[in-house]
């Protein structure tokens, strides 16, 4: 117990010390707090539903980008769209070409962010759609004008058949809602560092100084 | 505060490479050896600051302390916050590898600027002149940066007037903040190491150094005197 007193006693006795102890403390604190850093950086983020092209801009620490100007360019950077998002940074259109797509969000002040749609998932998501859309009708339209008689031998496949098309329609927008706050919980996380990527930059500055400081100490003798 | 990538044009960027390779080299040329553990330690805090966000309602800020950085480092708060910059670009993807130009001259610049500022307390003669005048210099920091954001901006065809006073509103909590961080900072310094300010030497040591060699000069002189 006396131990303890006298030490203590002899740091307080340091001008210096407790300063040095409380910044140490509120620093360590600080970074305990706020386990995820990140910055206000825009992200920007696009996917197809059918035939429409959703694209959505927000700031990491989730904020919305609001009424900001998002354009669409082909890959000869040719202007092809241009839209401003609603109160939740969305902005909806429909595909312009089927090629890639550059999309950028523009929130002002500097910020923007852009994302580009690959052609196949395009193409892919479109193809679908197209073919859930032509197939059945022309398929009842074929059942309905030739084939009146045998209702039991042509009606299964057919039936089936648009079954499957209704299905995969069905199964399209099911998945595509279920995987949607996957992918944005992706984007964020991509865009979110960790607490280790700022320790490690400041493990650069200090390192880069070091080498500075070596260099110069070799210099002055 | 940040510039993405993509926004400006090739002579703005250009421009910016050039005005921040210019001024990076003259700055870098007053830095002593003595002083390169502080700048290394303010240049972490830098680079750390912009990337903790402190929660206030709904949103979020987080301190940018480039008024800091020129209050404690002086000039050579430029290639400080050039650093911070690239790294902060780097590894966190803040603004972009082509922006880095404008960006260092923006948020540099508004460190000079703060330091410019801080310098003025000398003309000064009033109680707690390191805490207004800190607060002062953490201010103008974001505020001279707001300018350069504007003007840089102007260039990609947004409108200077109005991009400027939308700049400037947006970032008026960030200057409140700022200036009571940045000024209380450089108050505590003041009191529990003011050699750790910037800008505390030219107008400090002067005076009292002719008296300290005249004093010891008059000792020297007693102490001739007496044994003779």
């Amino acid at each position: 117990m006396k131990a303890y007193y006298t030490k203590n006693k002899a740091i307080i006795s340091n001008p210096y010390q407790p300063a040095r102890c409380c910044i140490a403390a509120m620093a360590t604190i600080f970074l305990l707090i706020t386990p995820t850093a990140f910055a206000h950086k825009l992200n920007m983020f696009a996917y197809v539903e059918g035939d429409e092209i959703f694209a959505e801009g927000y700031f990491t620490d989730g904020k919305k980008a609001k009424n900001s100007t998002i354009t669409v360019f082909d890959p000869d950077n040719k202007q092809l769209l241009q839209g401003t998002s609603d109160d939740d940074g969305q902005f909806t259109f429909a595909i312009p070409q089927q090629s890639d797509l550059r999309i950028t969000v523009n929130a002002g002040m500097g910020h923007q962010a852009e994302y580009v749609l690959l052609k196949d998932e395009l193409s892919d998501e479109t193809g679908i759609a197209i073919t859930t859309t032509s197939q059945p009708s022309n398929t009842t339209s074929d059942i309905t004008s030739n084939n009146n008689d045998p209702q039991t031998t042509a009606l299964p496949p057919i039936a089936t058949r648009i079954e499957n098309g209704a299905i995969r329609a069905e199964v399209e927008r099911a998945v595509g809602k279920a995987i949607k706050p996957l992918m944005r919980e992706l984007s964020t996380m991509r865009a979110e560092k960790s607490l280790a990527d700022i320790i490690g930059g400041v493990g650069f500055i200090f390192g880069l100084f070091g080498i500075a400081m070596y260099f110069k100490s070799r210099k002055q003798p | 505060m940040h510039i993405s990538d993509g926004i400006l044009s090739a002579p703005v960027l250009i421009a910016g490479f050039i005005g921040t390779a210019a001024v990076a080299a003259y700055t870098l040329r007053q830095l002593d050896l003595d002083d390169i553990p502080k700048v290394s330690v303010i240049t972490s805090v830098f680079f750390v600051a912009s990337l903790i966000h402190i929660p206030i309602g709904p949103s979020s800020v987080h301190l940018i302390l480039g008024g800091l950085v020129g209050v404690v480092l002086g000039i050579r708060a430029f290639p400080a916050i050039m650093l911070g910059i690239i790294l902060q670009t780097i590894l966190f993807g803040h603004g972009g590898v082509t922006v880095i130009g404008v960006n260092t001259m923006m948020l540099g610049g508004g460190g000079l600027m703060a330091y410019a500022v801080w310098q003025l307390r000398h003309h000064f003669n009033i109680n707690k002149k390191e805490m207004i005048f800190g607060g002062l210099a953490g201010a103008m920091g974001i505020f001279s940066a707001g300018i350069v954001l504007a003007l840089s901006l102007v260039t990609t065809g947004e409108e200077f007037i109005a991009t400027a006073w939308y700049t400037l509103i947006a970032h008026i909590p960030v200057m409140i903040i700022e200036a009571l961080v940045v000024g209380s900072c450089a108050a505590f310094l003041a009191r529990v190491k003011p050699d750790a300010l910037a800008g505390q030497l030219p107008l400090v040591t002067p005076i009292p150094a002719p008296a300290t060699t005249t004093t010891t000069e008059a000792t020297k002189a007693s102490n001739e005197d007496s044994p003779k």
